[in-house]
């Protein structure tokens, strides 16, 4: 299971002009951001890119648990 | 049947070409974290495109879901998709939690649900599959599931449990159905879907989310209902290989509309092995060696 090994952080929307997305999994257009618009996500393996150093850091497992969590403004309605 | 055999190996050769790392058996399955991996395949939104029948539609791939309450956070959950294009109409298979219990779903969109109106028939598994669901780190079996609609039942098959349907036992197999009550047939709806992103995905829906987590293999879609015999016949193939031309008594390879093995094992994209909607591996999902094949 690869995604043992990766590594979240959540960023605000605004922060997505500075995402090198050579240095993360996801591409700008497959960005999922919460329902309220304002944060996404990106997430990497190995050494922390530059632009995410001091951010909050998330396993698989505590991502998972957040998203997940209706209060947190991820889940969407069907 | 032959001159399916050669378009198919024709379209395996050009899929081929599109991801050179292509090999049979290289035996990997897509490995999807839960989160946001998606396989969105490429160009499959259009009204009309091939993985949009109207009449009839079969959908089928080996799973192997991880629990989703493995760690206490299950509270939440509410659905995963497995594979489909459904958003407003269009079709998927998937698995949907009821409490602490997980049912597996096949949804189709219809033009008339029997109220005149476009809806959804939906047949649920009888009882809860959290006994085929894996855990955390163990390495439970793939099942495979599959969906048939025939413009007038939708009916859920899953391997592995045995089931009383239709007041007989059965060897474990269809375990759920929805009649449509109306005048029948009826057709599949897509009309609904306007200009939403609507491409066919394997992992998740591109509109709605759910992600899945676990590994998916071998997807298939056929703009046919399967019949019982063709599925019998499927089951039986081992390993599941739909371009074998040696499959006694399998006729619905003319229907055969898409295929992803996800044997390549590297790269970013998976072939569709009959059409030309390429998967493309979108956010971090990637490959995992375990496949129906070797039970693992």
């Amino acid at each position: 299971m690869a995604y043992n090994n990766y590594k979240y952080v959540i960023i605000n929307a605004s922060e997505v002009s500075d995402v090198d997305f050579s240095k993360v999994k996801e591409d700008r257009s497959s960005l999922r951001y919460n329902n309220d618009k304002d944060k996404t996500f990106v997430k990497f393996e190995g050494e922390t890119p530059d632009f995410l150093n001091g951010k909050t850091q998330y396993t698989h497992k505590e991502m998972l648990h957040y998203l997940n969590d209706s209060t947190n403004g991820w889940l969407l309605e069907d | 049947m032959l001159g399916l055999a050669a378009n198919i190996q024709s379209q395996a050769q050009a899929s081929a070409a599109v991801s050179a790392a292509y090999q049979y058996p290289a035996n990997t399955s897509g490995d999807f974290d839960g989160v946001n991996d998606i396989v969105i395949c490429q160009n499959s939104a259009p009204a009309g495109h091939v993985l949009k029948p109207t009449g009839a539609v079969s959908l089928s791939a080996h799973i192997r879901p991880h629990a989703w309450d493995y760690q206490g956070y299950s509270s939440s959950f509410s659905k995963a998709y497995i594979a489909g294009n459904i958003v407003t109409g269009g079709y998927a298979l998937y698995l949907e939690q009821d409490g602490t219990d997980t049912y597996i779903k096949w949804s189709v969109g219809v033009a008339d649900d029997g109220t005149g109106s476009p809806g959804y028939l939906t047949a649920t598994s009888t009882e809860p599959i959290n006994d085929n669901l894996d855990g955390p780190t163990s390495t439970g079996p793939f099942r495979w599931v599959l969906g048939t609609f025939d413009g007038n039942t939708a009916t859920l098959w899953f391997e592995g449990r045995t089931t009383v349907y239709g007041g007989t036992t059965e060897a474990g197999f269809r375990i759920g159905a929805a009649n449509y009550p109306g005048s029948y047939p009826t057709t599949i709806d897509y009309t609904q879907q306007g200009t939403q992103v609507t491409e066919f995905a394997i992992g998740g829906s591109v509109q709605h989310g759910d992600y899945i987590r676990g590994n998916i293999d071998d997807v298939a879609v056929w703009s046919s209902c399967l019949a019982e015999s063709e599925i019998d016949v499927l089951r039986g193939v081992d390993p599941f290989d739909l371009r074998r031309t040696d499959i006694p008594g399998y006729n619905s390879a003319s229907s055969l509309a898409g295929f992803w093995s996800f044997d390549e094992g590297q790269g970013l994209q998976t072939a569709d092995l009959v059409g030309s909607a390429t998967g493309i591996l979108t956010n971090g999902a990637t490959w995992s060696a375990n496949n129906p094949a070797d039970g693992s």
